[in-house]
């Protein structure tokens, strides 16, 4: 597909080429929401809500060649706006914290890492680990020189190593 | 990749859950449709050229214009100049409404001279000072009102060719499938340079217009074509279809143009006017286009017969390496001389006449197409400036055309260029032969 060119049909008005685009990069539209959220009716709703705006806005779009980008960033936004919102209803209802993991032990052990780390380190590394998204493209995403990411990258894998290492020991001590 | 690394891998790369790629299309499906520029012009040059019965006695004339007007040297010839085919004949029909409207644009003062509409296009026509204006306005792609309501679904073409030294004749048409009243007020508005402006020209039906449904599907492996109506009016023979595809079938494919030819009983080929087309993905996948054709109008003299064959022509990506278009290019020097148009045909320069400037040329197209063969022709000068911009070509007998080129150096030697051709990749599936009662 001509990304390039759908584009340029999109952002005349042509329905079905934003439609196209969306197909071309929902796989990572949603492994992007599913970074920062955790159910995936949430990742649902902030997707719907980032197709809605992209379409509404994709007219102000000047290079055609930042649509991925572009859009995951919209993404990435709704995701944000959403645990927002979540934060509110949950203060305001006072509702218990539901499961955060719901996909097997092994998983849980990921989640458990990635929750040890800071916010950043995790959102780098996950978003790293994405299959068809280049460091060139998280730097575009996160707005940062792509050295400045590969840096963070190195320290998050860094820390993610040595967080791994410690769980080993605590692991293997506790069976001792 | 360390095991955390493959577990994280694994974690993040997950397939698309159903529930999100259900949301996503029902989120399509709630898609507004945007109407401006949705109509793909496929001929946005010949489209619009508009002969017209202009009326240049107008006192709200700009001087300039006027002035200018006054020194030509047969009243009402503008109309022969600009006008295409199809236009051409609508004016000899008498079917042009008079509207004498004068407007600045970017700077300079235009006039509005002519609207035709005859169910199908709506023409107008105008004079300026300005060779490029016509760009201008067209790039600020001008707003449309019927009666004062906007009109959402809409393509505009445009052309035109210098009438005298410092006048332009320009013209500008405009294809809706939204049914319009019989009588309206056309309301053209715009920003031209940076400075708005707006036009109100009213614009009538007139004309007749013989429909002939046509009500034939034919299908091959996924793709169904369905021709649907047929019509003859003054300016247009106009085909419509419906083609149902697969998103992934190669009639509908970036790189493939999808195109007709309409053949009647007497093997004349008819030239395209302009096409239009817009599809819809349908929520089992399938895609559905609508196809609108115009081609060059038959007058009086409807056909026995019509043979339309679909073909698909390559259009190189814009990333795509593709292998240089071969070029034939000859002197002229005075007699008939033949140009290969490759797997096409020929073409063959039978007359050329200098006058003042004006350099037109009689040549036959012998091949597969003659419209696309005609109209695949320009000349240059001996320093390679190209001359093409203002051409109409005008059929002057079966496969004779005639086409002119202004200001053209009188030192300078002509020569004459065309391409060569692959044929057309016929559908012959979808190919079929009408009668005509």
């Amino acid at each position: 597909m001509n990304i390039s060119k759908e584009v340029k049909r999109a952002r005349k008005g042509n329905k079905a080429s934003f439609e196209t685009l969306i197909r071309e990069y929902k796989m990572t539209m949603y492994r992007v929401s599913k970074t920062i959220l955790k159910r995936d009716e949430d990742c649902a709703d902030a997707i719907q809500e980032a197709i809605l705006k992209a379409y509404h806005s994709i007219g102000t779009l000047k290079e055609p060649h930042y649509f991925k980008t572009w859009l995951l960033r919209i993404v990435m936004n709704e995701c944000y706006a959403i645990i927002r919102k979540q934060k509110k209803v949950i203060q305001l209802e006072e509702l218990p914290e539901e499961s955060r993991f719901e996909n097997g032990y092994a998983n849980i052990e990921v989640r458990e890492l990635l929750s040890n780390l800071s916010h950043e380190d995790a959102m780098v590394l996950q978003l790293f680990y994405i299959r068809d998204f280049t460091i060139k493209e998280m730097a575009e995403v996160m707005d940062m020189p792509e050295n400045t990411v590969k840096t963070k990258l190195r320290r998050a894998k860094k820390r993610a190593q040595l967080q791994v290492k410690e769980d080993l020991q605590w692991k293997s001590g506790n069976n001792s | 990749m360390e095991k955390w690394e493959q577990q994280l891998d694994e974690e993040i790369n997950r397939e698309l859950p159903q529930l999100v790629d259900k949301r996503i299309e029902e989120t399509f499906h709630s898609l507004p449709t945007k109407k401006t520029g949705r109509k793909k012009l496929l001929y946005s040059v010949s489209a619009a050229v508009l002969a017209s019965g202009i009326v240049i006695s107008s006192s709200s004339m700009s001087t300039t214009i006027a002035d200018s007007l006054k020194t030509m040297p047969v009243i009402g010839s503008v109309m022969e100049k600009v006008g295409g085919l199809g236009e051409k004949n609508g004016q000899k029909e008498g079917l042009v409404v008079s509207t004498g409207e004068e407007v600045e644009i970017g700077g300079q003062t235009i006039l509005f001279t002519e609207t035709l509409y005859d169910g199908n296009s709506i023409y107008i026509s105008y004079l300026n000072t300005s060779n490029d204006l016509n760009k201008r306005i067209l790039s600020g792609f001008p707003t449309v009102l019927v009666d004062g309501e906007p009109l959402g679904d809409y393509g505009i073409g445009a052309g035109g060719q210098k009438v005298k030294e410092g006048i332009y004749g320009k013209t500008m048409s405009i294809r809706t499938p939204e049914e319009l009243p019989d009588e309206f007020l056309l309301t053209l508005s715009g920003e031209t340079n940076g400075s708005q402006w707006q036009v109100d020209l009213p614009v009538v039906k007139k004309g007749t217009e013989k429909v002939i449904p046509l009500n034939q599907s034919l299908s091959s492996g996924e793709n169904h074509l369905h021709y649907s109506t047929l019509s003859f009016t003054s300016t247009s023979t106009r085909i419509q279809f419906q083609l149902l595809t697969t998103e992934d079938s190669k009639l509908i494919q970036n790189g493939q143009h999808f195109d007709i030819q309409i053949e009647d009983e007497n093997g004349r080929v008819l030239r395209g006017i302009g096409a239009s087309s817009s599809s819809a993905r349908l929520h089992d996948g399938t895609v559905q286009g609508q196809y609108t054709f115009d081609m060059e109008p038959y007058g009086d003299e409807i056909p026995e017969r019509i043979t339309i064959k679909p073909y698909l022509m390559n259009i190189p990506l814009e990333d795509e390496e593709v292998e240089p278009v071969i070029f034939t290019t000859k002197k002229w020097t005075g007699e008939p001389i033949t140009l290969s148009q490759g797997e096409m045909g020929n073409l063959t320069v039978q007359s050329v006449e200098r006058k003042e400037g004006d350099v037109t040329i009689i040549y036959t197209v012998d091949g597969e197409d003659e419209s696309m063969q005609a109209s695949t022709f320009w000349i240059e000068d001996s320093e390679n400036n190209r001359y093409t911009e203002n051409r109409v070509e005008a059929r002057v007998d079966d496969n004779t055309f005639k086409q002119t080129f202004y200001d053209f150096p009188a030192e300078r030697d002509i020569y004459l260029h065309t391409t060569e051709m692959d044929s057309h990749r016929y559908l012959s599936d979808f190919e079929v032969t009408f009668d005509i009662q």
